[in-house]
């Protein structure tokens, strides 16, 4: 039994190696900004609009993302002078701009950096952007999500079969436990 | 292991809030929280600028798990009163400055348990606000990312040294993270 919980430990562990190790460093991005230098690389661009694409936003997006501008459509506005819009991926964001009665629109596109891609992944979960490479990716962290719950137990199955550990790591757990679980239950009960 | 054991908590959240927000629908598309509505009497001072103003209501409510509300979280509405977002892991408070009626109008959402959880995952010492329990999660949570890369690397390390051989592990790990990496780059 021993055997067979190591070995499925190993197995998830490795699996989902990249991942966690990506959970864990953005996560400390995101805690400590003022750590690392998080500049996107900035471009602009010219891009031509149609004549019937001129009048619907949502018909230009449709456009530029067949062209390879994919991603999520938000931000949509829309007045007399013209419409804006935003086409958003993990990494990198198309900020579209047109004029009315213009020909062309402006295309300002932003490139995270590497830490800033892994922000994006890390918040980038669910299957509902309807695009084959996000799916994948989300049942990626879906499996890693569940490969952390079964680290976790196996991890306790583990601990407790070392007898010579039983008593320092029981202390460890049962801090961790009081003070995790005191803290959730204490928070949840607020007003 | 000792990590683990001491961040058990955490890491039983984090996974179930990656869980959580794999089934859950677009933003657009979740269902709205209950919300109840209140008011209360309030004077509101003249010649104090919006965040002026929102810290005299923050101290006049005396929310519990929440702090000083940010420039982001304020804005007029259509008859210019000042409106409040106060964030809290049960929920949001939006907080409405009737000057006229000398009122404060508040609209309570409740976060479900699965916001609560995620919300919970999130909590970093960055954002959290200047209360006990916000803060000691925090320094919890702040305990548990680390531990999280920790044991990631210090899990590799130990494979490495006493497993290596094993042929299984080896495709498992190229599999696992091959896809990983070539997931980042088709997805930039």
């Amino acid at each position: 039994m021993y055997t067979v919980i190591r070995n499925i430990h190993l197995f998830l562990g490795l699996l989902c190696f990249s991942f966690l190790l990506m959970y864990s460093v953005s996560a400390v991005q995101m805690s400590h900004v003022e750590w690392f230098s998080n500049n996107p690389t900035v471009s602009e661009q010219t891009v031509a609009v149609s004549p019937a694409d001129s009048q619907n936003p949502r018909s230009f997006a449709h456009a530029l993302m067949q062209a390879g501008m994919w991603g999520e459509l938000q931000n949509v506005a829309q007045d007399d002078a013209g419409f804006r819009f935003r086409i958003l991926r993990a990494g990198t964001t198309h900020d579209v701009e047109y004029a009315a009665g213009s020909p062309t629109a402006q295309v300002k596109t932003s490139v995270a950096g590497f830490m800033g891609m892994l922000n994006r992944l890390h918040h980038t979960a669910g299957f509902y952007r309807e695009r084959c490479i996000t799916d994948w990716w989300a049942a990626l962290v879906a499996l890693t999500s569940l490969a952390l719950l079964t680290l976790g137990a196996t991890g306790v199955y583990m601990w407790f079969r070392l007898y010579k550990e039983r008593v320092l790591g029981g202390i460890f757990l049962s801090i961790g436990l009081f003070v995790g679980l005191g803290l959730l239950f204490a928070t949840r009960i607020q007003p | 292991m000792y990590a683990g054991l001491f961040t058990f908590t955490a890491l039983v959240v984090y996974g179930l809030s990656g869980l959580i927000d794999s089934v859950l629908p677009a933003w657009s598309e979740r269902q709205s929280p209950p919300t109840t509505e209140q008011f209360m009497l309030f004077t509101a001072p003249t010649s104090v600028s919006d965040k002026q103003l929102a810290d005299i209501v923050y101290e006049e409510l005396d929310l519990p798990l929440s702090g000083p509300a940010e420039d982001y979280a304020l804005r007029r509405d259509a008859e210019q009163n000042l409106v409040i977002s106060f964030y809290t892991p049960n929920g949001v408070r939006t907080v409405t400055v009737l000057e006229q009626q000398g009122q404060l109008k508040i609209v309570r959402a409740s976060a479900g348990l699965s916001s609560f959880i995620t919300g919970m995952h999130g909590a970093v010492l960055r954002y959290a606000a200047p209360r006990f329990l916000n803060q000691a999660w925090a320094y919890y949570n702040e305990a548990g990312l680390w531990a999280l890369g920790f044991m990631a690397l210090s899990g590799l390390v130990l494979w490495l040294a006493s497993r290596s051989h094993l042929i299984w592990a080896r495709a498992v790990f190229a599999v696992g993270n091959g896809a990983f990496v070539l997931l980042y780059w088709l997805m930039r």
